[in-house]
């Protein structure tokens, strides 16, 4: 398994190399750049811009160079750990990136186990309860959690907690560690938010899985010699049923990353999706890189886990 | 009440109902005044607030407010945002003289003590206060010639001050003794002090500012001023903090311990905050981004604990037809189009929202600021283009396309940004393609790209809008018609009488004869061959708590971003609809 994980691990290069010439050159596709969202703003408050001051600012930028050599040049300094700076900060985008990037880390975590906490006990009593009231409920749930986009319950969730309770969760922001109530408040509805879709897909997933297995002829035979439903369900069904789940939860994370973006602007936390959209409205591609390599890392890194994973909860998969 | 005269623009009568609450001769109760007589007949006059502000008694509290960006620039001379920069940056500094926060349309000095200008109108003497800066260190003439200096600085990027070189001629000013500083101005001009009352022309101690790269003068907290307000810390994505400069030279002021905006990105996250109440005021205050009817739809929503607060003509939305590129590149059509368009229907389909009222007006080409009324709504009414109904127009413009050669009409392209712009464009375009036969590809993109594409003249068209800088008509003739080839005119347009006209105004100082030249300069571009059209003027907009007080709504965004003035009643009357 070793040598397969650093197979995988050493595939990760070109996968992110391929992602960061992906971005580099959409980004550079968009007509706009830096030095105009310097000068004109990125909100759209626009000066009187001459295109002299306009070219003098892209050559001060090192925007006015070729593509190719922009990139080779970024990926250089990447290679020599140096994420780069900023154009729009102008400061190191580590500096930017490493509080950020755990904050985005504990609301994902934090989205994902609520989803995967609710949505397995509740695929898994659908499928039991094939056909009852029970399951077409919770198919109904699910279906309207796939379809609800993410950032309309977003808004949704704020527009509630202010019309109706005159609350929302306060501005600021503490970490964990240092104020773990104010923490929670501030992340909650923004991980409810996340996690609604998660949940309806991953309680989808479970249901059909838990279904095909409960079908299987070793199930019958548990219950033939006689032992309780809970563990026919709990320990044999379940144990096999969770495969696909977790393969899906690979996957939802990272579409939940994707999620982020807008959920933090939204809920107003500070984590690398605000960054990312100001980066974006600012053309700070320096930062973009950043942000995507990173989250392009943890993504890989996620679905190595979740392959080695596969072999503890079935011992008939082995890597080569 | 003369100040809700100032908004009695057309069509905003609901609006001014509620602008009354803001009207100091309505509401404010000042017991004292503390008046400083300047030169040249001007007279600084700062009214006191109620006692116990004075004393203390409700001072001890931190304004909260929120704004929508996270700032990445932090040099005020330099740059040329008002959300990105000024707004974040500007309450650290003061300039040499600025907009009087309590009577917006008046000039008065902020950094000086006095001025006074020679008899040829071509050098103003400055006498400086007993100031300091945020590190204890005296402000000097010496800072202050600095400061002009460094804002002319050849080759240096000045976004919104580099207008301020063709007045002042780099290390022209001389330094006559400590607090006295002697600045020649190239050729007597109203525009001057204007000019140097604009927002973005702050005043830096050089023993820092010298000692700064360009960059490095971008760094939150590298740059200090003398102002009301000292940062505190700036913690990217959710807040910047100010404590209140215990030392400040204008005795008493500001009233806030401190400042607290958080940055919140999501538009309608902002709306929540101030209907929760975890914000007590909007960015700036005003800012174009609530110039719609959210601010009195939340006023209603609140029982009137938010107040709507708008600053009328406050930014124009126009079309930039590209002359680079048929069918806009013949005289002729560009005149069709600037006949064609309904302004009227325009207004009031994208700037009237029921049952809250209109939130803008068709307006003047040349915005009614400075006290100068260029164009009357007797003057408008008769104007081409601007004359109800359109009959007469229409034919013309018909005919103007068929003598260009498009009687069947043709296809074009429009560029503008995704948002509010968007509605404008649409119905522009079915107006366009309903009377002349011009069939338009709406293509929507965001601003960074709109303006990128504005300046390169991709498009056949572009759907822009453009916010009043200073309280002065010239300063929409030289946003539009003096920079050359930037976003505002990217081909290039120009007319030989009009470049006479803008450089005219700049020099003369009857205000007769000044407005006489904007009015023949306005007949030139009512001609309708330029590359600009305007279609309707926008209102800015922000919210207050309504115990706010002492808020008097400038004549601009881009001006009165001190709140060294504001106080905080608790004891105020909710006020009623």
């Amino acid at each position: 398994m070793g040598e397969y994980a650093i197979r995988r691990v050493l595939l990760f290069i070109p996968t992110l190399l391929v992602a960061t010439i992906l971005v580099f050159a959409l980004f550079w596709i968009v007509p706009g750049d830096s030095a105009l969202t310097i000068l004109v703003g990125g909100e759209g408050d626009s000066g009187m811009v001459a295109p002299e001051q306009l070219e003098q600012l892209r050559q001060a930028l090192g925007l006015d160079r070729p593509l190719y050599v922009q990139y080779a040049s970024w990926l250089w300094d990447v290679l020599r750990g140096n994420l780069g700076t900023s154009l729009w900060y102008k400061t190191p985008v580590w500096d930017q990136l490493q509080d950020r990037f755990l904050v985005t880390m504990e609301l994902a975590i934090m989205a994902m186990l609520m989803a995967f906490c609710a949505a397995v006990p509740l695929g898994v009593t659908s499928a039991v309860k094939q056909d009852t009231r029970f399951d077409y409920l919770s198919r109904v749930f699910s279906t309207i959690g796939i379809a609800l986009p993410t950032f309309w319950l977003g808004i949704l969730i704020v527009y509630a907690l202010a019309s109706f309770f005159q609350w929302l969760p306060p501005l600021g922001y503490a970490t964990l560690w240092d104020d773990p109530l104010m923490n929670l408040q501030q992340l909650i509805f923004p991980a409810m938010t996340l996690a609604f879709h998660d949940l309806a897909f991953t309680a989808r997933v479970t249901r059909s899985s838990m279904l095909e297995v409960l079908r299987e002829d070793y199930l019958r035979t548990a219950r033939a010699k006689g032992l309780m439903e809970i563990l026919v369900v709990g320990r044999h069904a379940l144990k096999n049923a969770l495969l696909p789940v977790v393969t899906v939860s690979g996957y939802q994370f990272g579409r939940l990353l994707g999620g982020v973006i807008i959920v933090e602007s939204i809920f107003v936390v500070p984590g690398m999706g605000t960054l990312l959209i100001d980066s974006i409205v600012h053309r700070d591609f320096i930062v973009i890189q950043a942000v995507v390599l990173l989250i392009a890392a943890v993504v890989l890194m996620l679905n190595l886990m979740i392959d080695l994973v596969y072999s503890v909860l079935d011992p008939r998969i082995r890597y080569r | 009440m003369a100040c809700c005269g100032f908004f009695q623009v057309r069509g905003m009568v609901p609006v001014c109902l509620w602008l009354l609450l803001l009207c100091p001769e309505a509401r404010l109760v000042a017991t004292a005044a503390d008046s400083t007589a300047s030169p040249e007949g001007q007279t600084f006059t700062f009214p006191w607030p109620p006692a116990w502000v004075a004393r203390g008694k409700s001072q001890k509290m931190i304004l909260r407010g929120i704004t929508g960006t996270n700032p990445g620039q932090w040099d005020v001379q330099s740059c040329g945002s008002l959300p990105d920069c000024l707004m974040p940056s500007g309450p650290q500094f003061n300039g040499l003289v600025y907009h009087n926060p309590v009577n917006p349309d008046e000039i008065v000095c902020d950094l000086c003590d006095s001025w006074t200008v020679s008899p040829d109108g071509k050098t103003y003497t400055f006498r400086l206060r007993q100031a300091q800066w945020h590190d204890g260190q005296p402000v000097s003439a010496e800072d202050i010639k600095f400061s002009l200096d460094r804002i002319v600085e050849p080759g240096a990027i000045r976004v919104r001050t580099g207008v301020f070189r063709t007045f002042y001629e780099h290390q022209s000013a001389q330094v006559l003794d400590d607090k006295t500083i002697r600045v020649p101005v190239k050729f007597a001009s109203p525009l001057f002090l204007e000019n140097l009352a604009s927002e973005y022309m702050k005043m830096y101690p050089k023993h820092v500012a010298q000692n700064l790269s360009a960059d490095e003068a971008q760094q939150p907290g590298k740059l200090i001023g003398s102002g009301p307000w000292k940062l505190k810390e700036f913690k990217p994505h959710i807040a910047i903090e100010y404590v209140r400069n215990p030392h400040y030279f204008k005795k008493g002021l500001p009233f806030f311990d401190g400042l607290h905006f958080s940055i919140i990105r999501d538009y309608n996250r902002r709306l929540a905050a101030m209907q929760v109440g975890q914000a007590q005021t909007t960015e700036g205050p005003t800012i174009g981004g609530y110039g719609n009817e959210d601010p009195v739809r939340l006023q209603r929503e609140t029982g009137g604990k938010v107040r709507a607060i708008y600053i009328p003509e406050a930014v124009q939305t126009y079309l930039v037809l590209h002359m680079n590129k048929p069918p806009f590149n013949d005289a002729r059509v560009r005149r069709a189009v600037f006949l064609a368009i309904d302004r009227q229907e325009l207004t009031k389909i994208v700037r009237c929202a029921e049952p809250y009222g209109c939130f803008g007006a068709v307006g003047t080409f040349l915005p009614n600021k400075g006290g100068q009324t260029v164009e009357s709504d007797e003057d408008l009414a008769q104007v081409p283009g601007w004359r109800q109904p359109k009959a007469q127009d229409l034919a013309e413009a018909k005919a103007l396309m068929v003598a260009a050669g498009y009687a069947n009409g043709v296809r074009a392209t429009l560029n503008l940004a995704t948002g509010a712009a968007v509605r404008s464009g649409e119905v522009v375009a079915e107006q366009l393609r309903k009377s002349l036969g011009i069939e338009f590809t709406i293509e929507a993109v965001d601003r960074a790209t709109t303006v990128d594409r504005i300046i390169r003249g991709t498009h056949h068209a572009s759907l822009d809008s453009s916010g009043v800088i200073l309280l002065d008509p010239a300063d929409y003739l030289n946003q539009h018609f003096l920079v050359i080839g930037g976003q505002k005119n990217p081909d290039r347009w120009s007319q030989p009488r009009l470049t006479e006209i803008i450089e005219a105004q700049a020099r003369e100082s009857d205000a007769m004869q000044r407005l006489s030249l904007f009015k023949e300069a306005v007949e030139i571009l009512r001609q309708g061959e330029s590359h600009m059209v305007p279609l309707s003027w926008g209102y800015s907009g922000g919210m207050m708590d309504y115990r706010l007080q002492n808020f008097h709504v400038p004549g601009s965004e881009q001006i009165v971003k001190h709140f060294e003035h504001l106080w905080w009643d608790p004891d105020a009357p909710l006020p009623r609809d």
